[in-house]
């Protein structure tokens, strides 16, 4: 008599522990469960969305909470020339209270230049990015005495300095 | 649109012979599969390669030298590939129609991920703009990486996605931020593809079966945030762990090193990608027991996970958790849980049909489970506790941290966890539970 494999052996276990019919039942059932439970019908439905509807609303909602900001961004862009050095002014106190939201959005769409933060992590003001700078933009801010402005728009507002 | 099919068309003439020299696979799906992570990574690395060179960047440049990496590739694997796995019988025409819900999920991604432009904070702010600075720049820019980017962008974060975008921006002439969801498509069908090879060859002549299992896994295969890393990532990792699986069950040292290239690549992608390593290794070892040879198949991972931590250690580019002292966090952590256990019950993944049906297929394939499946349980098992170090040791509050990331997390290893049990829930249904195949004599690859 020759000695049952280790999966002999399992199965035997198996078979004792549950009947195969019972267990093959509940795998079903978990293999349904696994694939309905894991489907995304949000997928399956954007065969009948609206894509123009849908893309416009996705494509503002990095900046709902700044209504206005894209056009100011884009009037920069307008302002200023690759390479240049901004330096961006907003109202808000604190980094993460605005700040953070519009320096990376800025930074981000600004292609071709370089937009420093006058407000760090900690709060910190960076007075010396001002020197650093080749554009003061403010949205939302009256400009800083002392420089003069070569854009004024109704959020915001494009000084070149001097150097 | 055309920079993102010039990448994925690349990435697959790149990635097919390699994957067909690195995994022996000889299925078209599943060459297609690893062709798309194993070329996408290639050409990453070329990305950071002509970074170093002046003038690297041009869209003249960088398509020649994927074209001469396709033309090495193929002549390599026509020269050098190894006998290739047994053919799989064909899908009978109606077990085919079955896979119609798969292709419809990934068609419905698709047009998702290409309805607008990518709109993640993390891509604003650091996967997009990294690619976007980098491109502009037609370099990698080292300089704002280790100075402005410090204080908000995540320096240290691994940049082969942003490397990746920038091709895409470099051929197609100007920024694209649209287009390139349809990368994460790509990605999701390649480990799907890759997913579905194993599961027939787990079981040739199942009929029905292993396309319904097919199906239960595209959904999960798929990721929802465009533009960040974790689509990449999962991809990659989903990838490396069915090629660690195989390689353990095959002993086979060359299958082991392809999935630990994947996981080097995944560590070059995301800084999870680190600690996955290290669990791929802890899980061969589980698996396979401590077999030198075997464990020198893990060295392609370690190589390139090492190649990213020399730019980072030479810039300083420092992880935010290891500000402060991490080690601190940890030990209060496990000294007093409650945080963490009150902010994963809180931000739970939800889907509880999903986990219901994981807990009741690994209830009822326990045995084979544990037997045949333990590389992927321990892989899996050991990333997540990472994951839990990780949020011990976090600078920032619990509650927050696992709001905005356990979901994501979890979504690494969901797949190969849920692999790991429709596989076996697969061979129950076929055979009863029977054994997936003979096992293979110690080869000398």
């Amino acid at each position: 008599m020759t000695e049952p494999s280790p999966d002999d052996r399992s199965r035997t276990a198996s078979q004792r522990g549950m009947p195969h019919r019972a267990r093959r039942l509940l795998a079903s059932a978990a293999l349904l469960m696994i694939t309905f439970g894991g489907l995304e019908l949000f997928y399956l439905r954007m065969f009948f969305a609206d894509r123009t509807e849908l893309r416009e609303r996705l494509a503002g909602l990095p900046y709902r909470k700044l209504p206005g900001y894209p056009e100011f961004l884009a009037a920069v862009m307008e302002q200023t020339r690759e390479g240049d050095v901004i330096v961006l002014l907003t109202p808000h106190a604190g980094f993460e209270e605005g700040y953070r939201y519009a320096h990376s959005r800025a930074a981000y769409v600004l292609e071709g230049r370089r937009v420093l933060a006058v407000l760090g992590p900690d709060d910190r003001r960076d007075p010396g990015a001002f020197d650093r700078a080749d554009v003061v933009v403010g949205w939302r801010v009256k400009p800083p005495p002392g420089i003069a402005v070569t854009w004024d728009g109704a959020d915001g507002f494009v000084a070149r300095r001097e150097r | 649109m055309s920079g993102t099919l010039v990448l994925i068309a690349l990435a697959l003439a790149i990635g097919a012979p390699l994957a067909r020299l690195a995994t022996r696979e000889s299925n078209g799906g599943a060459l297609l599969g690893f062709g798309l992570l194993f070329g996408s990574g290639a050409i990453g690395v070329l990305m950071f390669a002509l970074s170093l060179i002046p003038g690297g960047w041009s869209r003249t440049a960088i398509v020649t030298a994927a074209l001469v990496l396709a033309a090495l590739a193929w002549a390599a694997a026509i020269r050098l590939a190894p006998a290739p796995l047994p053919p799989l019988p064909p899908l009978p025409p109606h077990a085919r129609l079955l896979l119609a819900p798969a292709l419809l999920i990934l068609a419905g991604h698709a047009l998702y991920a290409t309805v607008a432009p990518a709109i993640e904070v993390d891509f604003l702010e650091n996967w997009g703009l990294k690619g976007r600075i980098f491109w502009s720049h037609g370099a990698i820019d080292w300089e704002w990486l280790a100075g402005e980017a410090m204080w908000q962008n995540h320096p240290d974060y691994p940049i082969l996605l942003p490397l990746l975008f920038a091709f895409v921006a470099t051929v197609e002439g100007s920024w694209e931020d649209r287009a390139i969801g349809l990368l994460y498509t790509a990605w999701a069908a390649g480990v799907l593809l890759v997913a579905a090879a194993e599961l027939r060859r787990s079981a040739p002549r199942s009929g029905v079966v292993v396309p319904v299992a097919v199906v239960s896994l595209a959904s999960l295969a798929v990721t929802p945030w465009i533009g960040i890393a974790d689509g990449l990532f999962l991809a990659l990792a989903g990838g490396a762990a069915l090629l660690l699986r195989r390689g353990t069950a095959n002993l086979d040292a060359r299958e082991i090193a392809a999935g630990s290239a994947l996981l080097g690549l995944a560590a070059w992608t995301k800084n999870e990608g680190m600690t996955l390593v290290v669990a791929g290794a802890i899980a061969v070892i589980a698996t396979a027991g401590w077999r030198p040879r075997l464990l020198a198949g893990l060295l392609p991972g370690i190589v390139l996970a090492g190649a990213w931590g020399v730019p980072r250690a030479l810039l300083g580019l420092e992880s935010d958790l290891a500000a402060g002292d991490p080690l601190g966090r940890v030990l209060e952590g496990i000294r007093s849980p409650g945080p963490l256990l009150a902010a994963l019950g809180t931000w739970t993944t939800g889907r509880p049909l999903l986990w219901g049906g994981l807990l009741l297929g690994a209830l009822v394939g326990a045995r084979e489970l544990l037997r045949r499946e333990r590389l992927l349980l321990v892989l899996c098992g050991t990333q997540l506790a990472f994951y839990l170090l990780a949020y011990l040791a976090t600078p920032h509050e619990i509650d927050w941290q696992v709001r905005w990331s356990w979901e994501r997390l979890v979504s690494h290893v969901r797949f190969p966890l849920a692999f790991a049990v429709v596989v076996v829930l697969t061979a129950i249904l076929v055979r009863g539970g029977g054994p997936e195949r003979e096992p293979a004599p110690e080869r000398e690859s």
